[in-house]
C-alpha cells in the first residue's frame, strides 16, 4: 500500500503515543546509532546503516538480572512493549537468528519479555555500501523480513505488512492500495539485485581448513579489540557478575569472544589463549558451529570489515580459506 | 622514481627476515598492515589512505624487521624502544617524511568508496582515480584532523628517510579554545561523548602504548598463572564493570588516558578505531599540554616521563 | 514459567574440610530451603551462587540415590574463596541440575572403571556411589584415584571404608610416603598395572588435562574403544544454559551438551580439547 508523507516518523509518534519504547536510528555528528528515542525528531532516516546494529533493542549491552541483598528482592523484566523502527534486512535476519539462540533450548526470560511484545518496521535498500555482501548469504535487502516493511521507491512510500502485529499496526494508517502501476514498480524494485560483495562460503573446505596456518596470517595484525561483535547485529556472547558485596545488581553485559578474559579460567588454563584461536573461533562460529542451529550466523551487514581496525575482512578471510 | 618504489628499494636494502608495510586492501582503496617475508617486497602500497601506524605489530615479531613508518609511527617505535619493548638494532625503519593521511570516513561522505581505484595527492588536492575519470577534493577537507596538530611529520628515528623533512608545529590552539567553556560546559560536552561509547576496548587494542598483560580496567587478571593464590584472584582490584553508562565509560577513558601522559605519540589511532567517533585525541592533548606547560616535559627526551618525575620527586 | 537465572535458596548444612594448605579442598552438603531436592543424574552440576561474589560450576558430588548436594570446592578465586569462609547454617543459591549427565542407565549390566585424579574424583564419586546403591544392576566396579600425596587425596574416610568393605579401591600417590600402603606412581600408570579389562566395561577418567591425555593411551592400549570412555570438561562458565558462549567449543556448550562426552565425540572435533 502507498502511504502520503513521513512513514517512519509517523509510525514513531504513532508507537510513542500507544506507549512503546521506541529503538530508531538516530544522528551523532556524521553517522548513525541505533538507540532509544523519545520523540520522532530524534530520530532521522538518511542513513544507508547505522554504526551499530538493532539488535541492542531486544539484547541491550547490559541489564539487570536480579537485584539482591540477603537474599533476591527483585527481578526485573522488560514491560513495555518495542519496536525497531528503520531496521534494514541485514539486521531484522538477525534478529530471528538471536531468537533462534535465546529462545530454543533453555528460554531466556529476558530476552523473550522484549521480543514476545517487539514490532519490527524495516526499510527496504536503495543503495549498498562498500562493504554490504547481504545477498550472497540469500537476504534480500529489499525485502525485509519484518513486521512491517517500508520501501521508498521514486518519490512513493510503500509499506506493507506480513504479520498479525504488523497489520494491525497499520489499521492506525490511512494507506491506499497499490495502482497497476505501482504494483509494477515495487515487484520489479525487489527483484533488482543491488551491486555489493559476495562472500564465498564452501563448508567442506572449512572443516578441512581448521588446522591450517591460514588462521595465523589472518590475524598477525588483529588487536583483539571488541569492535567486530559488538558491532555485529548476531553475536550474542555475554558476561554475569555481580555488582555490589552486601546488597546490589546481578549485571548481564556483551561479552566478546576475541577478548582473552572470555574463556579465561580460574586456573590460568585458556582454551583460547591466542589471537588467531579466536578469531578463528568467530569466523568458524558465523560460518560453521552454528550449521548445527541451521544458519550462518552472518547476514553480511560487513560493519565488522567497516570498523576492524586492523583492516581485517571476514569475506576475504572466508572465501580465500586454504 | 616515486614513493613507493623508493620504499620498495630501502626495504631490499634492508636484509630483514620480515617487512611490516602498507598493502592494498582487496575491495578498498586503503592501505592495512601486513607482515611480508623478503620476497613479497613487490605487494607493498603506500598512499594517503596507509593509515594505521605499525609500531604495536612490531612488538610480536621477534627477529630482524623492516618497517615502514611515517612521523606519528616513527615517534611511537621511539617510544617503545624507550619503554624496552622494542630493540633499535632489530628495526630497519624505512621513515616517511609524512604530509598527513585521510580520514577515511569523511572521505566516504565525498565519494562511493567502490568507485575509487586509487589515491594520491598533488599539491593542496586529494587526487582520487575513479572507475570513470578523476575527482578533486581540496586534502584541508578530508585531511584526519589530527595531523593538522601533528608535531612530527618527519620520522624522529629511521635507516631510511623518504621525502624531504617537513616542519612540525605545537599547537594546542583548539584545547584552549575548549579550555574557555564554563565548567559545566565542559562536563556536559564529555558526557554526551562518553555516553556513546561501546566499551569495545579497540581504543586501547589499537593504542602502541597499551601494551599491558594486566589492565586495570578488566575485572580480572590475564597475568594470571598457576602459581597465582586464590587470595591474590579474589582480591584482584576491580575498578569498574563491564557496563556501559555514561559514569563508567568516563572512568575507562580517564584511567586509560591517564596512562599516557608524557608517552602518547599522538598517532590518533585510538580515535581512528573507535567506532562511535570519540574525541579520544581530545584528550591526549589536553594532557600533553599539561605535561608540558606543567611538568616542563618534552616528548623528545632521552628519559620516559615517569622516570623524570621520580628523580625530580627524589 | 520458571527463570532458569534465578537460583534456588539453599543451606549449608554440613563442611568437611578435605585437603588442607594452600589449595584447600572443602566438600559441602547443601539442602534447598523452599522445596525438596530436585532430580538429577551423576556428572551434572550445579552453580552455586554467593551473591556479591557471583557463581561457579560445580559438579554433584554425591549420588541422587543419596540424601541432599554435595559440593567439593578447590579454592582458587572469589567466589570459591568466598565459600571457604562459609559454615553451616549459612545461605547460598543454587541453579541445576545443568547439563548432560554420565548414561548410567546405557550402562546396566557392564563393568564401570573409575580413574580419578586430585579434585577430578568429584563427578566419580558420583558414579561409584550410585553403582554401590544399585549394585544388582552393574557388573564389577574398579575405583582407581591418585593425587600427589597423600594429603591432596578427597574422600579419604569414604574411600579407606570401601576398601575395607571389600570394595575394589585402587589408589595411588605420586611419591613415596612413610606408611603409604598402596602404589606409588601417576594414575595412568596405575592403570597400566592394573589392567582393567575392556571388555563389557566403560571408563570414566578425570583429573588434570596431562592426567587424563595420558590414561587416554593408556587405556587405549588396553583395548578400549573410544566410546568406552568418558569424561567431564571443564571451562569457564556463567550461564550455565547454553547462552553466554564463554564454555562453547565449536556448537557445543559444556554447560549444556557436556560437561560428558565420550572420547568418540571428543575426537570428532575440529578444536581439539
Amino acid at each position: 500500500m502507498i502511504y502520503e508523507g513521513e512513514f517512519l516518523k509517523d509510525a514513531i509518534s504513532k508507537l510513542l503515543a500507544d506507549g512503546y519504547r521506541v529503538f530508531a536510528p538516530s544522528r551523532v555528528g556524521d553517522f548513525h546509532v541505533f538507540r532509544e528515542i523519545s520523540s520522532a525528531e530524534e530520530a532521522d532516516f538518511n542513513y544507508i546503516l547505522p554504526r551499530n546494529s538493532a539488535k541492542v533493542a531486544v539484547f541491550p549491552q547490559n541489564e539487570i538480572l536480579i537485584e539482591y541483598g540477603d537474599w533476591i528482592e527483585r527481578v526485573p523484566m522488560e514491560e513495555k512493549r518495542i519496536a525497531i523502527v528503520g531496521v534494514r534486512a541485514c539486521d531484522a535476519k538477525a534478529i530471528k537468528l538471536l531468537d533462534k539462540h535465546f529462545l530454543e533450548g533453555f528460554v531466556d526470560p529476558y530476552y523473550k519479555s522484549r521480543r514476545e511484545k517487539l514490532l519490527t518496521i524495516a526499510i527496504a535498500c536503495n543503495n549498498a555500501l562498500i562493504n554490504c555482501f547481504c545477498q550472497s548469504l540469500g537476504i534480500n535487502p529489499r525485502k525485509p523480513e519484518a513486521d512491517v516493511v517500508v520501501s521508498e521507491i521514486d518519490g512513493r512510500v510503500f509499506v506493507s505488512a506480513d504479520t498479525e502485529i504488523g497489520k494491525s499496526f497499520l489499521q492506525g494508517f490511512n494507506l491506499r492500495n497499490e495502482n497497476e502501476e505501482e504494483l509494477e514498480i515495487k515487484k520489479r524494485f525487489e527483484s533488482e539485485e543491488l551491486k555489493m560483495r559476495e562472500i564465498r562460503v564452501d563448508v567442506e573446505k572449512l572443516k578441512k581448513s581448521f588446522d591450517s596456518p591460514y588462521w595465523k596470517e589472518v590475524a598477525i595484525n588483529c588487536k583483539s579489540c571488541g569492535v567486530c561483535t559488538y558491532l555485529c547485529p548476531t553475536c550474542f556472547c555475554f558476561d554475569i557478575y555481580d555488582e555490589g558485596e552486601k546488597r546490589g545488581v546481578r549485571i548481564r553485559t556483551w561479552d566478546s569472544c576475541q577478548f582473552p578474559l572470555h574463556t579465561l579460567e580460574s586456573s590460568s588454563h585458556n582454551p583460547r589463549a591466542e589471537k588467531w584461536q579466536r578469531l578463528r573461533n568467530r569466523f568458524y562460529d558465523k560460518f560453521y558451529y552454528t550449521l548445527r542451529k541451521g544458519n550462518y550466523y552472518c547476514v553480511g551487514c560487513g560493519r565488522c570489515i567497516d570498523f576492524c581496525p586492523a583492516g581485517i575482512d571476514i569475506v576475504n578471510a572466508i572465501s580465500e580459506v586454504r | 622514481m616515486n614513493e613507493i618504489e623508493k620504499i620498495k628499494d630501502a626495504l631490499k636494502s634492508s636484509n630483514a627476515e620480515k617487512i611490516v608495510a602498507f598493502v592494498r586492501k582487496e575491495s578498498e582503496p586503503r592501505e592495512v598492515l601486513k607482515v611480508l617475508s623478503p620476497n613479497e617486497v613487490d605487494k607493498i602500497s603506500f598512499s594517503p589512505l596507509s593509515l594505521n601506524n605499525p609500531a604495536k605489530l612490531l612488538m610480536q615479531i621477534n627477529g630482524k624487521v623492516a618497517v615502514v613508518a611515517k612521523g606519528c609511527d616513527s615517534m611511537a617505535i621511539r617510544q617503545l624502544i624507550k619503554e624496552g619493548k622494542l630493540k633499535r638494532e632489530n628495526l630497519f625503519i624505512v621513515g616517511i617524511s609524512c604530509k598527513g593521511v585521510v580520514d577515511y570516513r569523511k572521505l566516504a561522505k565525498f565519494v562511493n568508496l567502490s568507485e575509487v581505484n586509487d589515491v594520491e595527492l598533488n599539491g593542496n588536492d586529494l587526487v582520487l582515480k575513479l572507475k570513470n575519470g578523476e575527482k578533486r577534493i581540496p586534502f584541508l577537507e578530508v585531511v584526519d584532523e589530527n595531523c593538522l596538530y601533528c608535531g612530527h611529520p618527519t620520522p624522529v628515528i629511521y635507516d631510511v628517510l623518504i621525502g624531504e623533512p617537513r616542519e612540525g608545529k605545537r599547537d594546542f590552539s583548539d584545547i584552549e579554545q575548549f579550555e574557555r567553556l564554563s565548567r559545566e560546559e565542559r562536563w556536559n560536552y564529555w558526557i554526551s561523548q562518553f555516553e556513546r561509547c561501546i566499551r569495545c576496548h579497540a581504543c586501547r587494542s589499537v593504542c602502541p602504548l597499551c601494551y599491558c598483560e594486566e589492565c586495570m580496567v578488566d575485572p580480572s587478571n590475564l597475568a594470571v598463572s598457576p602459581m597465582s593464590t586464590p587470595e591474590e584472584k579474589a582480591s584482584y582490584p576491580r575498578i569498574l564493570g563491564k557496563t556501559v553508562n555514561a559514569r563508567d565509560n568516563t572512568i575507562y577513558h580517564l584511567l586509560r588516558v591517564l596512562h599516557h601522559a608524557g608517552r602518547c605519540v599522538g598517532c590518533g589511532e585510538c580515535e581512528r578505531a573507535c567506532p562511535m567517533e570519540l574525541p579520544l585525541r581530545m584528550l591526549e592533548r589536553k594532557l600533553e599540554k599539561v605535561v608540558v606547560e606543567i611538568f616542563g616535559y618534552d616528548l623528545n627526551e632521552d628519559i620516559p616521563f615517569f622516570s623524570k618525575l621520580d628523580i625530580v620527586g627524589d | 514459567m520458571e527463570n532458569p537465572y534465578v537460583p534456588y535458596k539453599a543451606q549449608i548444612t554440613e563442611v568437611k574440610d578435605e585437603v588442607k594448605g594452600a589449595r584447600p579442598i572443602k566438600t559441602f552438603r547443601i539442602k534447598l530451603v523452599d522445596r525438596d531436592r530436585f532430580d538429577y543424574k551423576s556428572g551434572q552440576g550445579c552453580l552455586v551462587s554467593v551473591f556479591g561474589r557471583g557463581e561457579s560450576w560445580f559438579t554433584i558430588a554425591n549420588s541422587p540415590t543419596r540424601p541432599d548436594l554435595e559440593f567439593s570446592v578447590l579454592k582458587t578465586g572469589k567466589v570459591t574463596a568466598k565459600l571457604h569462609e562459609m559454615k553451616p547454617g549459612d545461605i547460598v543459591g543454587i541453579r541445576g541440575p545443568l547439563g548432560r549427565a554420565f548414561p548410567l542407565e546405557d550402562w546396566k549390566g557392564m563393568n564401570i572403571v573409575t580413574i580419578g585424579g586430585g579434585i577430578g574424583q568429584t563427578p566419580l564419586r558420583s558414579i561409584y556411589q550410585y553403582v554401590i546403591d544399585k549394585e544388582k544392576d552393574y557388573g564389577d566396579l574398579m575405583i582407581i584415584y591418585g593425587a600427589r600425596t597423600s594429603r591432596d587425596l578427597v574422600y579419604k574416610d569414604e574411600l579407606f571404608k570401601l576398601i575395607e568393605d571389600g570394595y575394589n579401591v585402587q589408589l595411588s600417590i605420586d611419591n613415596p610416603e612413610k606408611d603409604w600402603k598402596y602404589f606409588v606412581g601417576f594414575v595412568p600408570d596405575n592403570v597400566k598395572r592394573l589392567k582393567p579389562n575392556p571388555k563389557d566395561t566403560i571408563a570414566i577418567t578425570c583429573g588434570p588435562p596431562i592426567m587424563i591425555k595420558i590414561t587416554l593411551n593408556v587405556l587405549r592400549e588396553l583395548g578400549f574403544r573410544e566410546d568406552q570412555i568418558y569424561t567431564t570438561l571443564e571451562r569457564r562458565m556463567k550461564c550455565g544454559l547454553g547462552k553466554c558462549g564463554k564454555c562453547r567449543i565449536e556448537s557445543y556448550y559444556v554447560c549444556k551438551d557436556g560437561p560428558v562426552f565420550n572420547y568418540a565425540e571428543l575426537s570428532a572435533m575440529l578444536e581439539k580439547v
